[in-house]
């Protein structure tokens, strides 16, 4: 395929149900269907989009969100450059299931990787539970940014991925990169995963916080 | 359109058949692959070819690929046994008609030329890397001449492998870039079915390919003893569970019961077990990606079959049936493949789709590794073996195991992040140990590229010099990355 100048891992988290695959399909093929249809292998997506004349490649990793697959997460999310953590607006247990996502990966990536908190199912504004201001508040204050989406209308998801990806280049561009000698096109700066090394004591301190 | 690519498959799992069969051949192997291999390009090029044969010596790579397509091509014609009966050989193409015979006249010109661009672009770069005046080969022959001496620093010597080949690769890509692109110049017009073939046609994964069939079938056994020496403990662990694993059915492990299907995954499963058969990390992981989509392509088939609609497979869906196929698949060392595909795989394809679902393979062989077995006989999900939910449970009070503890989620992660500092401690002491080895293979991969500079100039002598700097810093690295180490590996 053509190539790209730079190429970004995006992962997708969340409860299950509350719609990641949905919000992907949307973006990737605009098609929203109650009854999915399916098209192509799921769970592995690749998008190339044009921002301010620079070519970029997203990968998007869908992931299990079921409990019983929670501790999986860092298989996936490792070496990712964004992470998108989706919640249904009208259900308070995944804000929380939500939450704690956006709490693993800042203790285990830091500040390597750019945070999105989805609220999915606008359209069901009548049975929101998770007011806007409160997860606005809370995105805030853990530097991620929220967005409230809805799959199903089309609403916010291409605002979504296309901001996101912004924000994933400005902090790429502020890092220098690891790799200049071997950068050659898309698949090859794939190779500068970005190892996350938390030191050792980061990372018990943010459990600890986490106690409380 | 999608039923025959479900019969492809069917045809393709016939095929896997056939070449045990042909395995025993050995002797008429080499007639067999001239003969049946101009009919496979014709008739299944559009296969993916996913298991290689069984030869480990370094012969032409043309009849590597061909010993595949040969397999496949004969199982299409309907009695597999005429053709692979040794006794017929080189007469077996009086079972058939005359187009045949033009082809084994046209085979003399296209052995030495190939007859897809693919194969034209192959015997070019076996050229290169074959022939016993060019750089490239010099420098394999005294790459592995000297592997022994690699051998004595075990976590050290995968890396430098694979770092030896994106060195070679970089090398001969730079210096045919010229050549090679005059070879390939139709292959971007040409009319192509699908993105995977292009992509299996692309320069840099045939050399890839080549060099991995050159430098590490010669060293293969001798790298499997290394690593599955490393990964002996996990693999015990594995084997154990999986041996009590096996006997469950679907719902166990989660399967919807819109997805259960008395198929048990068969199709999914036999591509799964071809894992042993292949030898090189791009068949290997190509491997891992046919079971993946003949998991898409059966749900696919019954669907459309009974009827119904199709359904969207999501990530939630899909890994509970990856679980049930590798479990079922009855690989040996899946551990050790694991390794070997994380450290030794083209990092370039690591980024793509294999990257993801090798992660998903990865994913189902921690989480299996992760279970708590000591109440397995009674267990009816999956859930009853997992220790954090058991965990959270026990600490709430609770004995509800669904999705609705909303309380107890932040004690999970507590568990979580407790669990990863006390690991921490056993790790340091033992940096071989590779509970975090997976991460290793990113570690390896930003040092591939840092030495990757001076391995232009002078490559070999990079590769020794830099190797004990390497174990330092992969020592280093280790502690670092088990600090960093998450929770899957070990919750209890």
């Amino acid at each position: 395929m053509s190539e790209a100048e730079k190429s970004f891992k995006v992962v997708l988290l969340g409860e299950g149900c509350v719609g990641k695959t949905s919000i992907v399909l949307r973006y990737i093929q605009n098609t929203f269907v109650d009854k999915h249809v399916m098209t192509q292998h799921a769970g592995f997506f690749q998008k190339n989009i044009n921002i301010a004349g620079k070519r970029v490649g997203l990968t998007i990793w869908d992931t299990a969100g079921q409990e019983r697959f929670h501790a999986l997460g860092p298989i996936y999310y490792r070496g990712s450059q964004g992470a998108i953590v989706v919640y249904d607006i009208t259900d308070a247990d995944s804000y929380t299931k939500a939450k704690n996502w956006i709490k693993e990966l800042k203790a285990m990536l830091g500040n390597d990787i750019v945070l999105c908190l989805i609220g999915n199912k606008c359209d069901l504004e009548k049975s929101r539970v998770i007011t806007l201001e409160e997860s606005e508040a809370y995105a805030a204050s853990v530097g991620a940014k929220h967005y409230g989406t809805s799959a199903k209308l089309n609403k916010g998801v291409e605002e979504l991925f296309l901001d996101l990806t912004k924000r994933m280049l400005t902090k790429s561009t502020a890092i220098p990169t690891i790799s200049g000698s071997s950068n050659q096109g898309a698949t090859t700066s794939n190779r500068q995963d970005r190892i996350p090394i938390v030191p050792e004591n980061e990372n018990s301190q943010e459990g600890k916080t986490c106690c409380k | 359109m999608r039923r025959t690519t479900d019969k492809k498959k069917h045809g393709f799992d016939i095929a896997m058949e056939y070449q045990k069969k042909l395995k025993q051949l050995n002797n008429r192997q080499s007639v067999l692959i001239i003969d049946g291999g101009i009919g496979g390009i014709d008739s299944s090029s559009s296969l993916p070819v996913a298991s290689n044969g069984s030869s480990t010596s370094i012969s032409r790579s043309l009849s590597f690929d061909s010993s595949d397509s040969s397999s496949i091509s004969s199982s299409s014609s309907p009695p597999p046994g005429g053709a692979g009966d040794p006794g017929l050989g080189d007469t077996s193409d009086g079972e058939g008609d005359g187009a045949k015979r033009v082809h084994k006249r046209a085979s003399k010109v296209t052995q030495l030329l190939g007859n897809t661009e693919e194969q034209r672009l192959q015997a070019e770069i076996d050229r290169i890397t074959l022939s016993p005046h060019s750089n490239e080969r010099k420098q394999i022959q005294q790459f592995l001449n000297n592997f022994n001496v690699l051998l004595k620093n075990p976590t050290t010597v995968v890396m430098i492998v694979r770092q030896f080949i994106d060195t070679t690769k970089q090398s001969i890509l730079n210096d045919t870039a010229g050549q090679i692109s005059r070879l390939s110049s139709s292959v971007d017009n040409s009319v192509l079915v699908s993105p995977a073939d292009k992509d299996s046609l692309s320069i840099t994964t045939i050399v890839e390919k080549n060099l991995e069939k050159i430098i590490l079938l010669p060293v293969h056994k001798k790298l499997y003893s290394v690593i599955s020496q490393q990964v002996q403990k996990e693999e015990q662990i594995l084997q154990d569970n999986l041996a009590k694993l096996i006997s469950k059915p679907q719902q166990f492990f989660g399967i919807k019961d819109e997805f259960i299907t008395p198929s048990n995954w068969k199709s999914a499963i036999l591509e799964l077990s071809c894992l042993d058969r292949c030898e090189i990390p791009h068949h290997k992981l190509d491997t891992i990606l046919a079971s993946a989509r003949s998991i898409y392509n059966s749900i696919n088939y019954e669907k459309s079959a009974t009827g119904n609609e199709d359904f969207f497979l999501s990530a939630d869906d899909f890994l509970p049936i990856y679980l049930y196929v590798v479990i079922n698949s009855g690989v040996k060392d899946l551990e050790f493949t694991n390794q070997y595909l994380w450290q030794l795989c083209d990092p370039d394809k690591l980024g793509g789709e294999g990257g993801y679902y090798l992660t998903v393979f990865s994913s189902t062989l921690s989480l299996i590794r992760s279970l708590k077995m000591d109440n397995v006989e009674e267990a009816t999900i999956l859930d009853d073996l997992i220790p954090s939910i058991t965990l959270s449970s026990n600490a709430s009070g609770s004995d509800s195991l669904t999705e609705d503890e909303s309380s107890d989620a932040e004690d999970d992660i507590i568990i979580v992040t407790n669990n990863n500092n006390n690991n921490n401690n056993n790790n340091n002491n033992s940096p071989l140990n590779l509970s975090g080895s997976w991460n290793n293979a990113y570690i390896s991969k930003k040092e591939r590229t840092l030495s990757f500079g001076l391995g232009d100039t002078k490559p070999t002598s990079t590769i020794t010099g830099t190797s004990s700097r390497d174990l330092t810093k992969l020592a280093m690295l280790n502690n670092h990355n088990n600090s960093n180490n998450n929770n899957n590996n070990q919750n209890n």
